[in-house]
């Protein structure tokens, strides 16, 4: 199925299997591996990526639905060279071991941020409720989207 | 005169911190080759069969299949996944591609493809016909008269003993005396990357294997061996980890995927799915533990009797080892006159048993801390009186091994914890006030600093000194994403005073680095780390060495600060190490390069007391954990932050083990949690604040007196939040996870 | 190879409906679907993927009666003002679905149509009395029950070739209070094993009507009519949130009867009663 479609402000139109999953056509099709797979079913929020402004599980979209939309994945932050001020302060509060949940929590942060972007404590952590991790027990995590919440 | 530390103390984030940030990380899973094949493995959907017949021809004639192996094609030799070092002697008793399976997730077959979405195809073509067997999903059926054997040999793989006085005895006389019943049950590491690898090979007849593992080693000795090939043809390159915690310590995936490569002469990457990540390669392993003391009324404890049953899944892998170190580890935190431990090691219907986080220390300190409090209880004795009267003291003997415990703390950890959490003030509040009942609970655990007293345990290192001054620390460690290059970064800048930034350090490739025993053991810090820092204060010595020789003074007249060698004195008169590696090389015609071989002297506890505060609805059986402090006995915070960290992590890991996580099967042998949407992870809004206390009262032989974390981090968890539990609801709940159902069946 | 019709408009969706056979799969959210693909290998023939229908998404209230199109995602659904003040409880409901992220794909037509006994959105639409409209190939719509359209667990009357468009519920009286709760294994991001959604008005201090529907304990959610007859009428008091809570538990006790979650599940329910009598009526003394 063709399919017109724009991640990280780059336009494609591709002949794509409707039938794969969205972070299959990253990681596969357009190489983008920053995108991760955990779960595969929609509860660990690796693949989390930014679909017209609203975080979503990659791996739950069909390919068929992106057709038309904007998505924006984690190498879609950086600018000129430069780090999302998110991606800078999860760097500096030590938010980031192993890096795995890294993709999916930075993203989920980053639509929460969008739309909220005072969030209190309860606002943060319901943001990224649906991103696990499992090294370090989410305080660092919640110490950098604070950082980065006020600082804007 | 002390010297105030540069780098040692200090928080840093991750070596690769920025890199991870940007998404541009790499880890196995992400790696393609030009004429890569893709592998897939076909589990058995039944918990114990012969396999009658298996039929591949639907799935062959697929296009885009290339090979499918299955028992009939593959080395009925057999294997054990946990073999790590040479010489080491292991019962093998596993297969790559069985005849006969013995759980729900045994490996049936292997299918090599052009794509994925073809071998996933061609799984569902595969037919099979089983001649089903009876299923033994608990060990108390496993060791039934009539249980049907798991392997040859009977069901019970061992029996082991550790015994120090004459604990059954004095018990069996003894007046005031306790008994418990305690269970912990089998659990899934829940690393965010699931198991993966990628094998490239190249022809005519070699390999290298890209795998997230704990010993590169240990992978290249397995796959040689058993592929029959020479460990120097074999190449394993450690690559970033996705996390760990003991999961990826086995050799499995690298395998069947080396295998693999051989057989079609292809590259290979092999990608478990979360399921096959839950059930087919290891699990932290479920207990059984009646345990029995004998006290006097002052509540000194003077002989405990333990008997365990480890539930060691399907295969040996290495269950009577950690039935061994789980015992062991009763020795170490609580100083017991006469303790004996006794452990059976029994097969059953379910997933294979491995390495997890502690190794048997959260387990048995779970046991040990539900009967203390339960002692305590019974006695009138609060909880922190009871457990001082029988803590390990600084420097105490541990009674099994006849080693020193160095440097214990845990009494501090106890009395300085409690009031940085408020414990008295948090009692108080304990019990039910209407529908909610709070809790306080606590718990002491230890742990170990490496190998030492038990196998080799050593690491060597080379580090190099560059043109400009810049350091390459070439070891064979494995970063677990929890640091450890980074904390090599700070010991080596810290000895050299050079800039952090003027240091790299390479993981564990086995054709590049030299030997190292392994992420395993809690040896890293304590071992590794000390290593690197003997290797650095070697390479320093080389330097005034070089200096000796161009200021033509001897090297006690000089002195190294930022990157320089300057003479006492005249501290002008100065070079810096860039240009005496290049006259090194020119002038002198002479590498400055060091090599070190360190093995462990010691194996002193680390400790932890761990307070949790709950709050249960009575209704509804949630429990929340709403305060949590964890008092670590560290030695010293090589990276504060990182430490910080660790512990958090531990904790989130060790709650979900006391209240949410298990892998269960029905009594069919069919397994009940698949992926996260039935094994649920305690996520941000169900995880407290934890408040960490750092104490450093160094004093062993540690790099700059540093004691391992990462696996003592969950140790104390479980026995902390269970304790709150049954705090709050006056009840002696033992078997983990204390689930809504179990807590409203005690209540009710 | 499934074959996948992506129509865009209701003349599209039309002729996708008549393309589909028994063994096609409609797309919503995906958040089902792509799911249970990939574990059980199921291969439609045909996927129809409606997420890019114009004109399923609307939530709009005509003449009092509260219309919702059936590509509302659950976040919509959460943070639309006109159903907060209407149907506070199908707000609340498609707020507690999974994630964020699910409820960002998530439709209520697919969380109806997928049919689970603990699908958190069908309790308040069975609560509610809530009508799906459904359109066949030909484009013919019809109007059934929700409480009808579900049969038995993941199962609903919907032949292969009609689709839920819109659903429907009357929601003409301001007086109506109304609240979701729901308890799973944790407290954020979980399965419900128990759901209740509660509907009262209240005048002066009397029940002049409540209606309540519980899920997760049956094959589906249903409405507790005898609860509702035994306090209509009534005028709470401290005792009522009690009384509730034990009327609740009797009807969770009928209703899954000799089942292994029924120990656990008599219990909780009446902390969830307990709770969502107080949310939704107001007791008279403090």
């Amino acid at each position: 199925m063709k399919l017109n479609f724009v991640v990280n402000t780059k336009k494609y139109n591709l002949d794509i299997n409707p039938a794969l999953r969205l972070l299959d056509v990253l990681r596969d099709h357009l190489n983008m591996t920053g995108t991760k797979e955990g779960c595969g079913e929609g509860e660990c929020g690796a693949c989390t990526v930014i679909m017209n402004g609203k975080a979503v599980n990659s791996c739950l979209v069909m390919a068929s639905q992106i057709n038309g939309k904007e998505i924006q994945t984690i190498e879609g932050l950086r600018k000129n060279g430069e780090m999302d001020l998110l991606q800078e302060k999860f760097v500096e509060h030590g938010a980031i071991q192993c890096g795995f949940c890294t993709s999916g929590m930075i993203m989920s942060s980053k639509a929460l941020l969008t739309e909220n972007p005072s969030p209190d404590d309860e606002a943060i952590k319901q943001g990224i409720e649906g991103n696990l991790c499992r090294c370090s027990g989410y305080v660092q995590i919640l110490n950098a989207v604070k950082d980065a919440s006020s600082a804007k | 005169m002390i010297k105030k530390n540069r780098y040692i103390g200090r928080t840093y984030p991750i070596q690769d911190a920025v890199t991870k940030a940007c998404g541009e990380q790499i880890y196995a899973g992400d790696m393609k080759s030009p004429r890569m094949l893709y592998a897939k493995i076909l589990f058995s959907t039944v918990a114990h069969a012969h396999i009658r017949s298996i039929d591949t021809s639907k799935a062959e004639k697929l296009e885009g299949v290339v090979k499918i192996f299955t028992h009939a094609n593959s080395p009925a030799k057999k294997f054990n996944s946990y073999h790590f070092f040479a010489g080491q002697e292991l019962k093998e008793d596993e297969r790559l591609f069985t005849d006969k399976v013995r759980f729900v997730g045994d490996r049936v077959a292997g299918i090599v493809a052009e794509t994925e979405v073809v071998a996933e195809k061609a799984l569902k073509l595969i037919e099979i016909e089983y001649d089903e067997l009876p299923v033994a999903v608990s060990t108390t059926q496993a060791l039934h008269d009539d249980g049907e054997c798991i392997h040859e040999g009977g069901n019970l793989i061992d029996t082991k003993e550790l015994n120090v006085g004459q604990a059954t005895e004095i018990i069996a006389k003894s007046f005031l005396k306790f008994k418990d019943t305690i269970s912990t049950q089998k659990v899934h590491h829940g690393a965010m990357e699931p198991h993966v690898c990628f094998v490239r090979y190249e022809m005519p007849d070699e390999m290298s294997i890209y795998t997230p593992c704990q010993s590169a080693f240990a992978v290249r000795n397995v796959v040689a061996q058993f592929l029959g090939m020479n460990y120097c043809s074999l190449r394993v390159v450690k690559t970033t980890m996705g996390g760990s915690f003991g999961g990826k310590q086995h050799v499995i995936l690298e395998l069947i995927a080396a295998f693999l490569a051989k057989e079609t002469r292809s590259d290979i990457r092999l990608c478990y799915s979360r399921t096959d990540s839950i059930l087919s390669t290891i699990t932290g392993t479920a207990m059984e533990m009646e345990m029995e003391s004998a006290v006097d009324e002052n509540g000194k404890i003077f002989a405990t009797q333990v008997n365990a049953i480890v539930d060691a899944g399907s295969y040996l892998a290495n269950s009577v080892d950690l039935s061994i170190a789980a015992g062991k580890k009763l020795f170490r935190t609580y100083d017991i006159p006469n303790l004996s431990y006794k452990a059976k090691t029994v097969y059953t219907n379910t997933p294979t048993a491995g390495g997890f986080r502690g190794w048997g220390a959260p387990q048995i300190t779970t046991g040990f801390e539900l009967h203390v409090e339960n002692m305590a209880r019974k006695l009138g004795m609060d909880s922190i009186s009871f457990r001082l009267k029988n803590l390990v003291k600084p420097y105490d003997e541990e009674r099994l091994g006849r080693f020193s415990l160095g440097n214990a703390r845990i009494r501090e950890c106890l009395t300085l914890g409690a009031e940085a959490f408020n414990w008295s003030e948090k009692k108080k509040k304990s019990g039910k006030k209407g529908r909610y009942a709070r809790g306080a609970g606590l718990a002491c655990g230890g742990h170990v600093n490496g190998f030492y007293g038990k196998i080799q345990d050593c690491s060597s290192m080379i580090l190099k000194m560059n043109e400009d001054g810049s350091f390459i620390l070439n070891t064979g460690s494995h970063d677990q994403g929890c640091g450890t290059v980074r904390s090599f970064m700070q010991i080596v800048a810290e000895v050299l005073d050079v800039d952090i930034d003027m240091v790299k350090v390479l993981e564990a490739d086995t054709q590049r680095s030299p030997y190292d025993t392994g992420t395993f053991a809690s040896r890293v810090t304590y071992v590794s780390g000390k290593c690197a820092y003997n290797v650095s204060l070697k390479l320093r010595d080389q330097i005034l060495e070089t200096a000796a020789k161009y200021f033509n003074r001897p090297k006690t007249y000089m002195a190294i600060k930022g990157g320089r060698v300057y003479l006492k004195g005249d501290p002008e008169n100065q070079i810096g190490f860039g240009r005496l590696a290049a006259l090194s090389q020119s002038v002198y015609e002479n590498e400055i390069i060091a090599l070190e071989t360190y093995s462990n002297v010691s194996n002193p506890g680390a400790y932890a007391a761990h307070f949790a505060e709950v709050e249960v609805d009575t209704q509804t059986g949630l429990v929340r954990v709403v305060d949590y402090l964890a008092s670590h006995d560290v030695g010293k915070a090589i990276n504060r932050g990182m430490v910080e960290a660790q512990i958090q992590g531990g904790v989130q890991m060790g709650i979900g083990y006391a209240l949410t996580e298990e892998i269960k099967t029905d009594a069919a042998g069919n397994p009940k949690s698949t992926n996260f949407s039935s094994y649920h992870l305690i996520n941000a809004p169900d995880m407290p604040d934890v408040k960490t206390l750092i104490l450093e009262f160094g004093g062993d032989d540690g790099p700059f007196g540093a004691k391992s974390v990462g696996e003592l981090a969950i140790v104390p968890v479980i026995a902390a939040v269970m304790n709150a539990v049954n705090d709050a609801l006056g009840t002696h709940l033992c078997h983990a996870p204390l689930t809504p159902e179990k807590i409203i069946a005690a209540i009710h | 190879m499934s074959n996948v019709i992506r129509p865009e408009t209701m003349d599209e969706l039309r002729s996708a409906l008549d393309r589909t056979t028994p063994f096609s799969k409609f797309l919503a959210g995906g958040t089902d679907l792509v799911v249970a693909m990939r574990q059980s290998g199921l291969e439609p023939d045909t996927i129809v993927d409606l997420s890019g229908v114009s004109g399923l998404k609307f939530i709009e209230r005509d003449n009092g009666m509260m219309r919702i199109g059936a590509l509302v995602t659950f976040s919509e659904l959460e943070k639309n003002e006109i159903l907060r003040k209407h149907a506070f409880c199908l707000a609340k409901a498609a707020s507690q679905v999974g994630s964020v992220q699910i409820r960002n794909m998530g439709t209520l037509g697919g969380n109806v149509a997928h049919a689970s006994p603990a699908g958190d959105c069908i309790t308040p639409l069975v609560m509610l009395g809530a009508t799906a409209v459904i359109m066949d190939k030909n484009g013919d719509c019809s109007e059934k029950k929700v409480s009808d359209l579900i049969l038995s667990p993941n199962k609903t009357s919907l032949t292969h070739d009609a689709v839920i468009i819109e659903f429907r519920f009357e929601a003409n009286d301001a007086a109506y209070r109304s609240d979701f709760i729901k308890v799973g294994s944790r407290s954020t991001v979980t399965i419900s094993k128990i759901n209740i959604a509660l509907a009262c008005k209240m005048e002066q201090n009397l029940v002049v009507d409540i209606k309540v529907a519980l899920g997760a304990v049956g094959i589906k959610p249903f409405r507790d009519y005898e609860t509702e007859h035994a306090f209509k009428g009534m005028v709470p008091n401290d005792n009522s949130a009690g009384l509730f809570a034990s009327a609740i538990r009797k009807r969770v006790e009928a209703s899954i009867p000799g089942r292994s979650s029924l120990a656990y599940k008599r219990h909780a329910v009446e902390g969830l009663a307990f709770d969502i009598f107080h949310s939704v009526l107001r007791p008279i003394s403090g």
